[in-house]
């Protein structure tokens, strides 16, 4: 077992899919972009 | 700095973090309507704070701690989210830079035909919050041990350890949610890492 207890992290010097492709990822709307970009300008 | 040098920036470079930005605001606060406050709040003080910012250096890193940050101050002890459980107490006497001494959980890849989004997206959100927030950096948004070390204020060490107990739990949730659907585990020894040998 300790034999069996990085690479994947790119944590070596010179297999994750499944969560990173079904997370859900909420949609920016263009007036949620247009509303940031309101305030910047007020700032 | 002048305007037009920080609205230059803020295009370039800031800017296009936004759809990660969302992303990971969401999974801290379960709510959308929360997460677009959250994001809006972090780039208002990008904005203001720009003079600190230096231009080509990692962006992406520093919009997640002030998301981190804003998230803790302002969100995580809200008067409006009083059901809100702090982990912190746990996590602490949880955390080591020493792995070793937890076993891999085993997960069957037929799982993940039997799995659909909605699902990794409840098992991530019932994680504590401190586990949850070392996977969405990692294994979301691709930021390195010494990153993630940086953005949320915890050794290199305890990223590893944290991620390596936080994907186990992720694990464990969602075999949990296939044997809910009908998936059985036939090997007659669950969770025994030495199974796959």
């Amino acid at each position: 077992q300790s034999d069996y207890g990085m690479y994947l992290d790119n944590e070596m010097s010179t297999k994750r899919n499944f969560i990173k492709n079904n997370v859900h990822r909420p949609n920016v709307t263009p007036d949620f972009i247009q509303s940031i970009k309101d305030k910047i300008r007020v700032v | 700095m002048d305007q037009k040098e920080k609205h230059e920036i803020f295009e370039k470079e800031l800017f296009p973090h936004l759809d990660a930005l969302n992303t990971f605001a969401y999974h801290l606060t379960y709510d959308e309507d929360y997460a677009k406050d959250l994001v809006q709040e972090t780039y208002m003080k990008a904005y203001r704070f720009m003079d600190k910012y230096q231009k080509g250096t990692n962006a992406k890193a520093w919009l997640f701690k002030i998301l981190k940050n804003a998230y803790i101050n302002h969100y995580r002890r809200d008067s409006r989210r009083p059901t809100k459980v702090d982990f912190e107490d746990v996590v602490n006497y949880q955390d080591s830079d020493d792995d070793r001494g937890s076993s891999y959980f085993d997960l069957r890849e037929e799982i993940f035909e039997n799995m659909m989004g909605d699902e990794v997206t409840t098992a991530i959100n019932s994680l504590p919050v401190d586990f949850r927030t070392v996977i969405l950096l990692c294994d979301i948004e691709g930021f390195t041990y010494d990153e993630i070390s940086k953005i949320v204020d915890i050794p290199t060490g305890t990223v590893r350890s944290r991620l390596f107990r936080a994907r186990n739990m992720l694990k464990e949730k969602l075999k949990e949610y296939a044997e809910s659907l009908g998936f059985e585990d036939k090997r007659g020894n669950k969770g025994n890492e030495k199974s796959d040998e």
